[in-house]
C-alpha cells in the first residue's frame, strides 16, 4: 500500500515496473522459514507440498494463510495478488471436541 | 424440545443436476445417505422426526428422479446391466419408495403423499429401463420371459412389489386414476416372480452342493473358478439377442443338470456382489468416505478446503476441525445475510459475520490482516454496522467454543457459548488479543466496558461434540431461536445435516 503512495507517477505510467515473472515467497511456521522462488502462475499446491515434505508434515494437518485468509492449493500468486517477498504463514489444523 | 428444533430447520436447497461426469455416484450416495438416516430414525421409533423428514425425502426424490432421467434415460450405451452401482442405486430407489410410503401412511391424507410415491416410482422406472433394456417398459408388464439371472429377478420382483404397494395405496386413498397397471395382472406378476426366485434359489443351492463335490473330487478351486468364468461368457452373450431363448435354457436346465450348474454359481456370485453392494449403499455413510482417497477436496468455500477426512470425522462422531467449522459458519452467515428483510444490504454491511477460527493466532503480533475485512461481497462494509460478529474459538488445542459479539442498540455485548462450562477464563485470555486487534485495525469501539456473559445454554454429554455445539449455537443465534432449542440428543442428526448442507453447497457452487 505504502509503495503506491510513494510513487505518484505510477498512475501516469502504470507499466513502469513490469511484474517480474518469478517471485520469492517466504513460508514460515514461526519456527522454520523456507524461501521459494516460483512463477506467478504456478499453483501454490506445489509450494505447499514441498514445504510439508521438507518439514515432515502432512498437507491435511496444516493450514496455509496469506494476509490472514486461508489459501487454497489451487490458488496462484497471481490469483492472490502476491508481491515479491510476501509471506505464507503455516499453522496446525485445529481440532476440538472435549 | 428437539422436535421443535428439527421443524425449524429450513429445508436443504434443491439438488442441482450437474454435468454427467460430476461423479453421479456421489450424488447417489448422498441421497442414499439421507434415506439411510430416515430409515434409522424410523427404526428408532422416532416418528416425530420421520414426519419432519418427509418433505426432505420428497424433495430429495424429486431431484433424484430428475437426475436419474438425465443420467440414464437419455444416456447412450445399454451396457449398464453389469454395473453393480446401478443395481445398488436402483435398489435404493426401491427402498425410497417404501420409505415414502411408510412416511405417508403416518401422515395420512397429506396432499403430497401420492405424488411423492409417483415420483419415486418414476425414478425407479427410469432406472428399470436402463437396467433391463429388453423389458420394453416396466409399466406395460413385458411379455412373459424367464430370466436366469437372480439379481435381475430380485430387482424386478422388488419393483413389482412396490408397484403393487403403490396400487393398494392409491386405492386406499381413493385415487383410482393413479393406478399404474391393471392390479390383477400385477399381483399375478409379483407372485410369479416370487415363485421364480424361490425356484432359482433352490437350484442354485443344489448347484452349489454339486459344485463342492466337484471341487473335492477333481480340481483345485481356482482352476474350477476360471473354467466357470469362461463357460459363462458364451452362454451370456447367446442369451441376450433373443429373449425367447432363455425359456428353452430353463427347460434344459430342469432336465439336464450339467450345463446350467456350471453357469449359475458364477451368477450367484454376481448376485451376491450386487446384494452386498446394495447393503453397502444402504450403509452409505461409511461408503462415501471409503470410496475416495482421504485427501480429496470436497468443499471449497472461500479459501477453505474441507477434505473427506474432515467429513469422516464429522459424520462418524469424531472431533471437528477448523475445515468444517469455518466453512459452515461462513455458509450460515451467507444464508442468513441473504434472507430478505434480514439485511439492509443497501447499507453495505452484512448483518452477520463469522471470523476465521485462527484469528486469535494471528492477532498477537498486532499486525493488520487486510483480507479479513470487509467480508466477501461487502466491499463497503463497516465493522460497526455489522451487528453480529461470531468468533469460533479453539481453546487448549482440544475444545471449540463460540463468542458472539453483538450490538444491542446502545452498546456491544459479548456472549460466550461452550458445550462445556469452565472455559470462560481461557476464552477471556484469548479475547483480550482479539479485542485489541479489532480496536486497532477496524475501529471497534466500546465506550463503556464490554458486557461479557455466559448465558444459560445446553451442555454436551460427552467429549466429542463441542464443535457441533458451536455450529448449532450459531444457527440458533442467527435464526433468533432460544439457545436451548437443541440438545445433546440432536447431535447425530446435526452431524449429518451439516455434512449434507456443506455438500449441497459444494454441488451448487
Amino acid at each position: 500500500m505504502s509503495d503506491r503512495e510513494q510513487s505518484p507517477g505510477g498512475a501516469a505510467n502504470p507499466e513502469e515496473q513490469p511484474k517480474t515473472e518469478h517471485l520469492n515467497i517466504k513460508v514460515t511456521d514461526n519456527n522454520n522459514e523456507v524461501f521459494f522462488k516460483i512463477k506467478r502462475t504456478t499453483q501454490l499446491s506445489k509450494l505447499m507440498n514441498a514445504f510439508c515434505e521438507r518439514q515432515g508434515k502432512t498437507m491435511q494437518n496444516v493450514r496455509f494463510l496469506f494476509d490472514g485468509a486461508r489459501v487454497n492449493p489451487t490458488d496462484s500468486p497471481d490469483s492472490l495478488e502476491m508481491d515479491d517477498g510476501d509471506t505464507l504463514e503455516v499453522h496446525q489444523e485445529q481440532v476440538g471436541g472435549a | 424440545m428437539s422436535k421443535a428444533f428439527m421443524s425449524k430447520l429450513p429445508l436443504p436447497q434443491p439438488y442441482k443436476v450437474v454435468s454427467r461426469d460430476d461423479n453421479a455416484l456421489k450424488t447417489w450416495q448422498l441421497v442414499n445417505f439421507w434415506y439411510d438416516f430416515v430409515v434409522k430414525e424410523a427404526d428408532s421409533k422416532r416418528l416425530d422426526r420421520l414426519l419432519i423428514m418427509a418433505p426432505h425425502i420428497r424433495l430429495g426424490l424429486k431431484y433424484l428422479s430428475a437426475r436419474i432421467v438425465k443420467e440414464y434415460k437419455d444416456a447412450g450405451s445399454p451396457q449398464q446391466k453389469e454395473n453393480p452401482d446401478l443395481v445398488g442405486a436402483f435398489c435404493s430407489v426401491q427402498l425410497a419408495c417404501q420409505e415414502v410410503q411408510k412416511n405417508d401412511l403416518f401422515m395420512r391424507g397429506s396432499a403430497g403423499s401420492i405424488s411423492s410415491f409417483t415420483i419415486a416410482l418414476d425414478a425407479a422406472h427410469a432406472m428399470f429401463g436402463r437396467l433391463f433394456p429388453h423389458h420394453a417398459s416396466a409399466f406395460e408388464l413385458p411379455r412373459d420371459q424367464t430370466v436366469t439371472d437372480l439379481t435381475e429377478l430380485r430387482v424386478c420382483s422388488q419393483f413389482y412389489e412396490n408397484l403393487d404397494r403403490y396400487n393398494r395405496f392409491a386405492r386406499q386413498q381413493h385415487l383410482e386414476e393413479h393406478l399404474r397397471v391393471e392390479p390383477m395382472l400385477l399381483t399375478n406378476k409379483v407372485k410369479r416372480l416370487a415363485g421364480e426366485i424361490t425356484h432359482l434359489e433352490a437350484r442354485l443351492d443344489k448347484g452349489r452342493k454339486l459344485d463342492q463335490l466337484d471341487d473335492d473330487n477333481e480340481e483345485a478351486k481356482p482352476q474350477g473358478k476360471r473354467a466357470r468364468e469362461t463357460a459363462v461368457q458364451p452362454a451370456g452373450s447367446a442369451k441376450e439377442p433373443e429373449p425367447v431363448r432363455p425359456e428353452k435354457g430353463r427347460k434344459q436346465g430342469q432336465s439336464t443338470h450339467k450345463r446350467p450348474e456350471n453357469v449359475q454359481p458364477e451368477q450367484s456370485a454376481q448376485a451376491k456382489i450386487a446384494i452386498k453392494r446394495t447393503l453397502e449403499f444402504d450403509a452409505s455413510t461409511s461408503t462415501i468416505l471409503k470410496l475416495k482417497d482421504q485427501d480429496a477436496k470436497v468443499v471449497s468455500r472461500g479459501a477453505g478446503v474441507t477434505t473427506l477426512k474432515d467429513f469422516a470425522e464429522l459424520v462418524s462422531g469424531g472431533w471437528l476441525s477448523d475445515a468444517v467449522i469455518d466453512p459452515y459458519l461462513a455458509l450460515l452467515c451467507e444464508q442468513t445475510n441473504r434472507q430478505p428483510g434480514n439485511v439492509p444490504v443497501s447499507r453495505g454491511s452484512p448483518e452477520w459475520h463469522a471470523w476465521p477460527s485462527w484469528l486469535y493466532l494471528k492477532v498477537s503480533d498486532e499486525a493488520e490482516l487486510p483480507r479479513l475485512w470487509p467480508p466477501q461481497g461487502f466491499p463497503e462494509a463497516k465493522f460497526a454496522e455489522t451487528h453480529h460478529h461470531l468468533f469460533p474459538m479453539h481453546l487448549d488445542e482440544n475444545h471449540w467454543g463460540l463468542a458472539h459479539l453483538s450490538w444491542g442498540g446502545a452498546q456491544w455485548s459479548l456472549d460466550w457459548y461452550s458445550g462445556i462450562s469452565g472455559y470462560m477464563q481461557r476464552f477471556l485470555d484469548k479475547w483480550a488479543g482479539i479485542e485489541r486487534y479489532l480496536k486497532r485495525a477496524w475501529g471497534f469501539r466500546c465506550d463503556q466496558t464490554l458486557t461479557i456473559d455466559e448465558p444459560e445454554q445446553p451442555r454436551q454429554g460427552n467429549a466429542s461434540d463441542c464443535g457441533v455445539f458451536v455450529l448449532c449455537e450459531a444457527r440458533c443465534l442467527m435464526e433468533g431461536w432460544p439457545i436451548d432449542t437443541f440438545g445433546q440428543g440432536d447431535m447425530k442428526f446435526m452431524r449429518r445435516r451439516i455434512c449434507f448442507e456443506l455438500e449441497l453447497d459444494r454441488s451448487a457452487s
